[in-house]
């Protein structure tokens, strides 16, 4: 009856990551804050954040639908870089977490708590959805010279082996 | 593949409410403010509310695995009476929002936001565990001469069926 969470991980993020991209933090970025909160008022969302981590080149999902997960590995918040951020979309016939991500429009607002207690707040520039067989992980995951956000979670309807094929990508920068 | 969300609504909250229970907001409590955000730091909560009804008895649950629900057919915030609200527990091998409830010990904090945009702060009476069929469903929803708050979800595991047949319940008061 119960389906192992393992399951998920192929359903939820098929994006493989390029190894590399996966640099431990280095001593600048280690003392910069990590998220705690996560508030997009446009969709209604508001959760708590929990490190998430990409082992063998898969990016983890978190460990609870209700909550979003930030990359660990990744950029921190407070300086250039990427913050990759991520959530449920859509779990055995329920909305989750992230469920309305594609509704989001440029310009629309999204707010980061750190655990320095600062809100760093970003506005978005782009929302794309792809083939996850197609996403350009690489661009999708690069760091970046300005303060940048990446949001990602499934898209679209269920194929017939039970997982969803597309993604959502949520691109913001710092305003 | 899909289940659909009828089904749940007999697994989240198979409690039967006498539709008395139900009864309508009076104009006084109709100008109380009503939850928009809820937040338990101890157990790591923090989600949006909606709305959710009490439809034949059965108490509805939210549409998002990450939303609180807050019956609205119960008392407001901000006065005597008693603010009801409800959340997932688990769905289909994976924790959701109230996952945690149950860890939750009397003198713990929890924080509800107004559609006022105040603060409505709470600290735990007690946290009980219920087989269903043994709620006492009355007790747990009647107004109340204090400022009460009343979180239910489900408990324990899932029976060879798939559903939950024990609730937790935590009562608290406004500070």
């Amino acid at each position: 009856m119960r389906r192992a969470p393992l399951w998920l991980v192929v359903l939820l993020v098929a994006l493989v990551a390029p190894s590399a991209s996966a640099q431990p933090a280095t001593p600048d970025t280690a003392a910069r804050a990590a998220p705690v909160e996560l508030r997009i008022d446009a969709i209604g969302v508001l959760a708590r954040c929990e490190r998430v981590d990409i082992e063998q080149g898969m990016m983890q999902p978190p460990t609870n639908l209700a909550i979003a997960g930030w990359y660990g590995d990744l950029d921190r918040l407070g300086g250039p870089g990427n913050v990759v951020l991520t959530g449920y979309y859509y779990w055995a016939g329920l909305p989750a977490l992230l469920y309305e991500l594609a509704l989001l429009q440029e310009g629309d607002e999204v707010t980061i708590t750190g655990d320095d207690g600062h809100d760093y707040e970003y506005r978005v520039e782009s929302v794309t959805t792809y083939e996850k067989s197609d996403a350009p992980i690489s661009a999708i995951l690069k760091r970046d010279e300005c303060e940048a956000l990446t949001i990602i979670t499934d898209a679209g309807n269920i194929d017939t082996s039970g997982g969803f094929t597309r993604s959502t990508v949520v691109r913001a920068e710092r305003m | 593949m899909m289940r659909r969300p009828l089904w749940l609504v007999v697994l989240l909250a198979a409690i039967v409410v006498p539709s008395a229970a139900a009864q309508p907001a009076t104009p006084d409590t109709a100008k109380r403010a009503t939850p928009v955000e809820l937040g338990i730091d101890r157990i790591g909560v923090l989600a949006r509310c909606e709305r959710v009804e009490i439809d034949r008895g059965v108490m509805q649950p939210p549409t998002n695995l990450a939303v609180a629900g807050w019956y609205g057919g119960f008392d407001r915030l901000g006065g005597s009476g008693n603010v009801v609200l409800t959340g997932y527990y688990y769905w289909s091998g994976l924790p959701a929002l109230l996952y945690d409830l149950a860890l939750l010990t009397q003198g713990d904090s929890i924080t509800l936001v107004g559609d006022d945009e105040q603060n409505y702060d709470y600290l735990v009476e007690s946290v009980t565990t219920h087989e269903k069929s043994d709620v006492p469903i009355n007790d747990i929803l009647r107004s109340d001469r204090r400022e009460m708050l009343t979180i239910i979800t489900d408990a324990g595991n899932a029976d060879a069926l798939g559903e939950f047949t024990r609730a937790t319940i935590v009562r608290a008061e406004r500070v």
